[in-house]
């Protein structure tokens, strides 16, 4: 069965190079999101499994929906994907529960290699 | 860039006379010079610079002045040790100053003293150095910036 | 079979259950021995005690013998009854030892059954037997007397007469048979005994044997930690990167890899906290970052692969002074490893490399490809310029800025430089500005114009400290380095041309000397000028072979008419649709003529058919700029106003930009006229042309700038 996945991430570029990408490798993108307010929405409904997460967003940014996400379901699989303006912030990210983090600009073979990393067992 | 850099290593330098001995130094008008042809007199504190610019910056002052200023701050042995401390000791003043002066990209050493027409500072061939003539109770010494 | 996790340590668990088997065996041995040691001492006892009742038997018999014959036996004969019930009792104990030493029967007093009986040797079984037949008749004696007559003495005579002659052999045979028994038992007790020394002597040695094994197996498993260990410091002492483990408190293990010291630039011993190492190393916020770090690798599910690219050590810049005062800056990377024990992170592997020559060789690459880049743009201009233009233009460039240099170098401490100096500096500037304008070479043309401003800014002080010069020789020294930079470039083409072997340029067909380089070089600057400018000019040259002047008279034709080109296009010639409305054709015309006077001068002419100059307009920027007061702005004629156009720091124009503006171009182009020992003209008619006249000796007679002007206006 297809994973379902959800993108959050402002940049409408983005997110449909993670959907374009991500479509091709069984994987279902059941939600996207432009900001931290919406994701938690639509997280509710959708129940994805897998999230990608921008940081820096309008209302409600990644870090607090990550920690917002955490909360309705502490098992998701979290992907930070942002720029590394600030290595600070994206510790905190993965502190609050992220698995994973993927420096902007990547490429289609960083992403899949980093979901499949993601996904993986320890 | 080159230009804050520059004021900030003058103001160093006129604040040490200035604190130690009450008068600073005029300053007279900066220019260039090749690799070659820098001023080097009795006694020079050099620092080394590295980071996003490379080079050094030296400070080199006349016998008769450093033994002057030696005077001026009470101390009344003017042997070469002492001489060769005290132009470490502007150098150093120099060097602990600029630090908090410029970022982390902008690395600089304790100080060297060298005596003497010492060959062995090592200056960037490829750029000119800026070189900015002191001049104190008719002494004379320099500041002398080379940076890549 | 001992497969339970035993290991190494299987056959020292086999030896020591044989021992406690042993010991047990042993510990058995003796319980049995000592066992058959009580129960033959019963056997004995009880065939002793046969000796005892034959002797007891004859005493009483022989007691109830005398009672009879010495008449002391009581009337009532109760006495001797007793007697008689006492010698059945004895006689029914001989009895019952014979019945126990047969087998089955029990001795009333005895829990267990006999385990030495004379049928167990073929002696003692046959002293038993003789036992046994001697006493038959006895006991049947003795049971006679069992039943009593009342008031009848009891008769112990036949008794006596098989009693007395039997007494003895029966208590002797009795006697052998329990010293049999007695040897019998010594014997077996022996026999034990040998076996359990064997047992004993058995454990001994298997304890001897455990001791043995079990210190070769120490000593061996000693010995593989040593030389695991041994391994691990050969490891750790020659490898080049610096290793060591981490704990979640930030303290280094106690091996560290020898190289680790070196990497660091510190010392680093094992035991002490790595977050304190590090602080001196990096800035504030990377020790932060770093502390976060390694706390999210101990602490958080994370992917280790997935958030390397966080790592904040991948690439730290630390330095350390070497003797002669050189600082040297290495680059460090740190990387963190987790370290899984039974699937919990327990510690970090840390590997610490030295990438400075990595670091530096990429630096370098990306330098020389953004220089390469540069020198791209400015090469192909480079290229397309004339070769003979570009080095005077490059030797002008440099003797200029040394001059600039030079004034700094000799300015007074007191006062500062001169405006007149400052004007001659700027008059560099704009001649080289132009010049390299004319040659594209934008980026310098650009730098020169921002010095201009930097000069501007400073003659309008009217206090110039030696600090007001910093930005003065800054610009210097960055205008050096685009000089050489060019020079470079050329150089390198140089190079190429000489593996190329390009072929010279052919003399022009067309006898046209309109073709000369200089001429094209004029041309298309007049063109883009006016271009940008939203205008159109042609420009046609007469006269003689530049190129065949001297350097220095070409450099002075060459930079006379870049400035009289920029002059009339800026100032002089209209819009097309000005032209137009003035009924003159849409492109202006700018006219060349260089001339040989023969009389030792060349004569240089540019005219242009613009709008010319317009004295009121300069008497009002004159005014303008503060040059004069509006008083003696007022009682100037034309003439002298025109002549202002040689003025430093005059300019009609109202915005200052790259192209003109600045009043700087012509006085640059009068300085240089006088200094060659040349005289300049101007002849003007508003709103019809401009011309300008330059006489120059061939052979140079320097002047030196401060002489009286030789400017004449014609016209």
């Amino acid at each position: 069965m297809a994973l379902k996945l959800m993108i959050v991430d402002d940049s409408n570029i983005i997110r449909s190079k993670i959907n374009r990408t991500l479509s091709q490798h069984n994987m279902e993108v059941v939600a996207s999101a432009s900001n931290g307010e919406d994701a938690v929405k639509l997280f509710t409904t959708h129940k994805p499994d897998v999230v990608t997460m921008d940081l820096t967003m309008p209302r409600m940014d990644g870090l607090e929906c990550i920690r917002a996400l955490r909360k309705i379901n502490p098992g998701i699989r979290i992907l930070v994907v942002s720029a590394l303006a600030d290595k600070s912030t994206a510790i905190q990210a993965l502190k609050e529960g992220a698995q994973g983090f993927l420096c902007k600009p990547f490429s289609e073979a960083d992403l899949t290699e980093a979901i499949e990393e993601l996904l993986g067992d320890d | 860039m080159d230009e804050q850099q520059l004021r900030v290593f003058i103001d160093i330098v006129s604040q040490y006379f200035e604190k130690q001995t009450g008068k600073a130094p005029d300053v007279g008008s900066p220019y260039l010079g090749d690799a070659s042809s820098l001023p080097i007199y009795d006694f020079t504190g050099v620092i080394g610079i590295s980071g996003e610019r490379q080079g050094c910056v030296y400070v080199t002052a006349h016998r008769d002045l450093l033994r002057q200023l030696l005077l001026h701050v009470g101390e009344s042995d003017v042997s070469d040790n002492n001489l060769s401390d005290l132009v470490g000791e502007v150098a150093n003043t120099i060097s602990g100053n600029a630090r908090r002066y410029f970022g982390p990209d902008f690395m600089i050493s304790v100080p060297v003293v060298v005596s003497g027409n010492a060959r062995a500072i090592q200056v960037p061939r490829s750029v000119k150095a800026y070189i900015l003539p002191l001049r104190w109770h008719k002494f004379e010494a320099a500041l002398v910036v080379s940076l890549q | 079979m001992l497969k339970l996790g035993l290991g190494k340590y299987r056959s020292i668990v086999i030896l020591i259950t044989l021992f406690i088997v042993f010991d047990i065996g042993v510990l058995a041995m003796t319980f049995v021995i000592s066992r058959q040691l009580t129960a033959d001492a019963i056997s004995i006892n009880l065939a002793g005690q046969h000796r005892y009742l034959v002797q007891k038997l004859a005493k009483t018999a022989l007691l109830i013998d005398q009672d009879a014959t010495q008449g002391t036996f009581d009337s009532s004969g109760k006495s001797s009854l007793n007697e008689v019930k006492d010698l059945i009792a004895t006689a029914d104990r001989f009895n019952a030892i014979i019945a126990t030493f047969d087998g089955g029967a029990k001795l009333p007093d005895m829990t267990e059954e006999l385990a030495l009986t004379p049928s167990q040797d073929t002696q003692a079984a046959a002293l038993f037997a003789l036992v046994k037949d001697l006493w038959e008749p006895i006991n049947a004696q003795v049971q006679a007397l069992n039943q009593p007559k009342d008031g009848h003495r009891p008769d112990v005579g036949p008794l006596l007469q098989v009693l007395i002659p039997n007494n003895l052999n029966l208590l002797s045979t009795s006697h052998i048979l329990t010293s049999r028994l007695e040897a019998l038992s010594a014997a077996k007790a022996a026999k034990l005994r040998a076996v359990q020394m064997a047992g004993m002597a058995a454990a001994l040695v298997n304890f001897a044997f455990i001791l043995y094994s079990f210190l070769g197996q120490l000593r061996k498993s000693d010995s593989a930690v040593e030389r695991a260990q041994r391994e691990t410091e050969d490891i750790l002492r020659t490898t080049q990167e610096g290793l060591f483990l981490l704990d979640p408190e930030f303290r280094m293990g106690s091996q560290t890899s020898q190289a680790l010291s070196k990497i660091l630039g510190v010392e680093a011993k094992g035991g002490e906290n790595f977050l304190d190492l590090l602080k001196p190393l990096v800035t504030p916020k990377t020790y932060d970052t770093t502390k976060e770090y390694i706390e999210l690798l101990l602490r958080h599910d994370v992917k280790e692969k997935l958030v390397a690219s966080l790592n904040p050590l991948d690439c730290i810049e630390i330095s350390a002074v070497r003797a002669n005062g050189a600082l040297e800056s290495r680059f460090l990377q740190i990387r963190f490893n987790r370290v899984l024990q039974a699937e919990k992170v327990t510690h970090l592997l840390v590997t610490a490399n030295d990438i400075t020559r990595r670091v530096k060789l990429e630096r370098e690459l990306k330098d020389s490809e953004r220089r390469v880049q540069d020198q791209m743009g400015m090469m192909v201009h480079i290229l397309q310029a004339d070769p003979r233009q570009l080095q005077d233009f490059l030797r002008h460039a440099s003797d200029g800025l040394n001059q600039i240099n030079e004034d700094l170098r000799t300015a007074s401490p007191t006062t500062g430089v001169s405006t007149p100096r400052i004007d001659a500096m700027l008059r560099i500037a704009h001649r080289l500005k132009g010049d390299a304008a004319a040659l594209n070479l934008e980026a310098v043309s650009q730098s020169m114009h921002a010095f201009e401003s930097v000069l501007q800014e400073l003659r309008a002080q009217t206090r110039r400290s030696s600090e007001d010069l910093l930005p003065v020789a800054v610009r210097v020294k960055g205008l050096y380095a685009e000089v050489n930079a060019i020079q470079d470039v050329i150089a390198r083409i140089g190079q190429v041309r000489g593996v190329v072997s390009v072929e010279p340029p052919k003399p022009a067909h067309d006898p046209e000397i309109a073709a000369q380089p200089f001429v094209r070089q004029w041309r298309g600057f007049a063109q883009q000028l006016a271009k940008r400018l939203g205008k159109q000019v042609e420009l046609t040259y007469q006269g003689l072979d530049v190129d065949g002047l001297s350097s220095q008279l070409r450099e002075a034709v060459n930079t006379s008419v870049n400035q009289f080109i920029r002059n009339a296009v800026v100032h002089g010639v209209e819009a097309p649709a000005d032209r137009k409305k003035r009924g003159k054709s849409e492109s202006g015309h700018l006219s060349v003529y260089v001339s040989d006077q023969g009389d030792g001068t060349i004569e240089l002419s540019f005219r242009d058919d613009g709008r010319g100059i317009n004295p009121e307009k300069i008497r009002l920027a004159a005014v303008r700029k503060g040059r004069i007061s509006p008083e003696v702005a007022k009682g100037l004629d034309a003439r002298a106003l025109t002549l202002m156009i040689f003025e430093p720091g005059l300019s009609t124009r109202d915005e200052v930009d790259e192209d003109a503006g600045r009043g700087v171009g012509l006085d640059a182009v009068k300085e240089m006229i006088s200094r060659l020992g040349g005289r300049i003209r101007i002849g003007t008619t508003s709103g019809e042309y401009c011309h300008f006249r330059v006489q120059l000796p061939v052979k140079a007679e320097p002047n030196d700038t401060n002489m009286p002007d030789r400017i004449k206006e014609v016209a």
